[in-house]
């Protein structure tokens, strides 16, 4: 090859390895070196650790540590308040990733019309995304307060009676994810906007010149197209909805009754309330199992090639 | 096109863009009525909190007292350093060595390099909320709890970015590679003199990225920071804003604060930001 032959007249012009020269391999294993080692302590030995530790009773408050067996996983089984969670998260996912999907995909095709002024909308969806997520559940924590906040101001202006938002278990939810979408959906939004722009336009001429209304061309030009897109939104979008946290914590503490206590923040308290370590890494394996489940199953129902 | 048809259009045209812009409102309106908020003394917050006149959004009386507070009751001056601290020395940390990295699999060739850098891919699936537990402990045996180090170093090496660069440095021209070993450079010379150089909008990208991340961390800094010397930004709002639940426009005070780098930043490096999760959606 043209490289080798340079290299080998050059060694043969030369007459020896030029020196402290590291060899191609050498190299690359040197280099990266230090990111593997920092996501092989960081990320793949906790993974491992965790499991391990799920065996145990490991407390941090009491130093001695037995290997219970699966008694961990026998609790968590029985454990009313791990099924409320795990229900919590379900809910919070099962209704934000699609509503959130579906809404940034609206989004994206409003904002990629050709309107004036479309930067200044892209940037207005895509502001929440930027602002953090404690920021962002501090002020609709104040926005939801049920006798002065600013939504319960405007249905007051509106005629409508004042709603308990945060503080009732049933609308507790609701409004937490309302919140989230608003926060998330800019992000989907990009996304979506990228896989437009990425569609060619002469497909949408040439099913026009043949007739095709713009729904007709929307459901069999846009949809197929975007489908490695919206797999990966989909993904991202619920990986993302199963580790809720910093909302649920600002906002409600996991109240009214645990109605927004999704799982991460059971197992925070578990393990930073509670200090029961072993259980709470037997509470993540299981939430670190679903999410792999999770995502296999969506890259099995959705990944399909796309045809032209 | 006929008349009516063209009619039509307008219409359909206008209708979107009342909507858009409404829309549009809606979704700036808490950030606003937060920052508004915060220039309002105490009174004058709850005076017109309903039901909703045009004062709600603005300042009648404006003052900077609530900004005065946050600064004096907490010390969210060294919050902000903390956070500032941090941030900075993960995100160039990380870029140096997500670089490296990310030179290596796009450009070396070694045994086994793709299928490590496949395993470096799948661990994507590790997140921080999974391993929160066993990372502490982790921690816990290094020392580093209540330290920076303890926020800095888990955070620094990351596959993301590792598969975004190499993403930005594969559409750098190898030529320019081949021109420089034939001039002798060496492996790490043409990492340091090409590509990186080269790679400036993935480099801008993968730090913004990083940045925001660290700027806004929550879960992390919480449980493994107690003192307050150390507490990041983001941590102590959410203790400010349960110690002074009453206090909105302190709240908001601290919010702004803690908002407006980012928002700023953000403005000016906009495009980067938004290329590199577009980036990212074409695996």
């Amino acid at each position: 090859m043209r490289k080798e032959s340079q290299e080998s007249l050059l060694v043969k012009i030369k007459g020896s390895r030029r020196r402290s020269e590291l060899s191609q391999p050498i190299a690359g294993y040197l280099f990266i070196m230090p990111a593997v080692l920092g996501i092989l302590i960081f990320s793949v030995i906790p993974v491992i650790y965790a499991f391990y530790i799920s065996f145990t009773d490991y407390n941090l408050l009491n130093p001695i540590k037995n290997l219970v067996g699966y008694q961990n996983y026998k609790d968590l089984l029985n454990d009313p308040l791990f099924w409320k969670s795990m229900k919590n998260s379900f809910y919070f996912a099962g209704v934000v990733v699609p509503l959130q999907s579906a809404l940034a995909l609206g989004l994206a095709i409003l904002v990629n019309q050709k309107i004036k002024m479309r930067g200044f909308f892209r940037s207005a969806f895509f502001v929440p995304v930027v602002t953090s997520m404690v920021v962002a559940s501090t002020i609709w924590l104040i926005m939801y307060n049920p006798s002065s906040g600013l939504i319960n101001s405007i249905l007051m202006r509106l005629g409508l009676p004042r709603q308990p938002f945060l503080t009732s278990s049933v609308q507790a939810m609701p409004a937490v994810i309302v919140m989230c979408i608003w926060k998330s959906v800019g992000f989907s939004m990009v996304i979506f906007l990228a896989g437009l722009q990425g569609i060619p336009q002469e497909l949408y001429e040439a099913v026009q010149i043949d007739g095709a209304g713009k729904w007709q061309s929307f459901r069999y030009i846009t949809l197929p197209l975007l489908k490695r897109t919206t797999l990966f939104i989909l993904v991202i979008t619920t990986m993302d909805a199963l580790k809720i946290f910093s909302p649920m914590y600002v906002m409600t503490g996991g109240g009214p009754r645990h109605a927004t206590m999704g799982i991460v923040f059971y197992i925070w308290k578990i393990a930073f309330s509670y200090m029961k370590m072993g259980y709470a890494s037997a509470l993540a394996f299981v939430l670190f199992a679903l999410i792999l489940i999770l995502t296999l199953l969506q890259f099995r129902f959705l990944g399909t090639r796309v045809e032209y | 096109m006929n008349k009516s048809k063209r009619g039509f259009k307008y219409f359909t045209k206008a209708v979107l863009y009342t909507f858009s812009f409404f829309l549009a409102l809606a979704f700036i309106t808490p950030h606003i009525w937060a920052y508004v908020s915060s220039f309002k003394p105490h009174a004058e917050i709850f005076k017109y909190a309903f039901p909703l006149k045009w004062q709600t959004f603005v300042p009648l009386e404006p003052t900077l007292e609530n900004y005065r507070e946050v600064f004096t009751l907490v010390p969210f001056a060294r919050y902000m350093l903390n956070t500032l601290f941090v941030a900075s020395i993960t995100t160039v940390s990380g870029l140096f060595v997500n670089s490296l990295a990310a030179y290596a699999f796009a450009r070396l060739k070694f045994p086994g390099r793709d299928l490590i850098f496949f395993l470096l891919l799948s661990t994507l699936i590790i997140s921080p909320e999974v391993v929160m537990v066993p990372r502490y402990l982790i921690v816990n045996m290094l020392g580093w709890i209540d330290t920076h180090e303890a926020l800095i170093i888990p955070g620094i090496a990351s596959a993301f970015g590792i598969f975004l660069l190499r993403q930005f440095f594969k559409d750098i021209p190898r030529d320019l590679d081949d021109a420089a070993r034939i001039d002798g450079c060496s492996w790490f010379g043409i990492y340091l003199r090409i590509v990186l150089p080269l790679s400036k909008p993935g480099l801008i990208t993968l730090g913004l990225i990083t940045f925001l991340a660290n700027w806004s961390a929550f879960l992390w800094p919480l449980i493994v920071i107690n003192s307050p010397e150390k507490m990041l930004i983001e941590v102590g709002i959410a203790s400010f804003s349960t110690l002074y639940v009453t206090f909105w426009g302190r709240i908001f005070a601290a919010g702004t604060l803690a908002s407006f780098p980012i928002v700023v930043v953000f403005m000016i490096l906009q495009r980067y930001y938004i290329r590199g999760i577009s980036m990212s959606g074409f695996k």
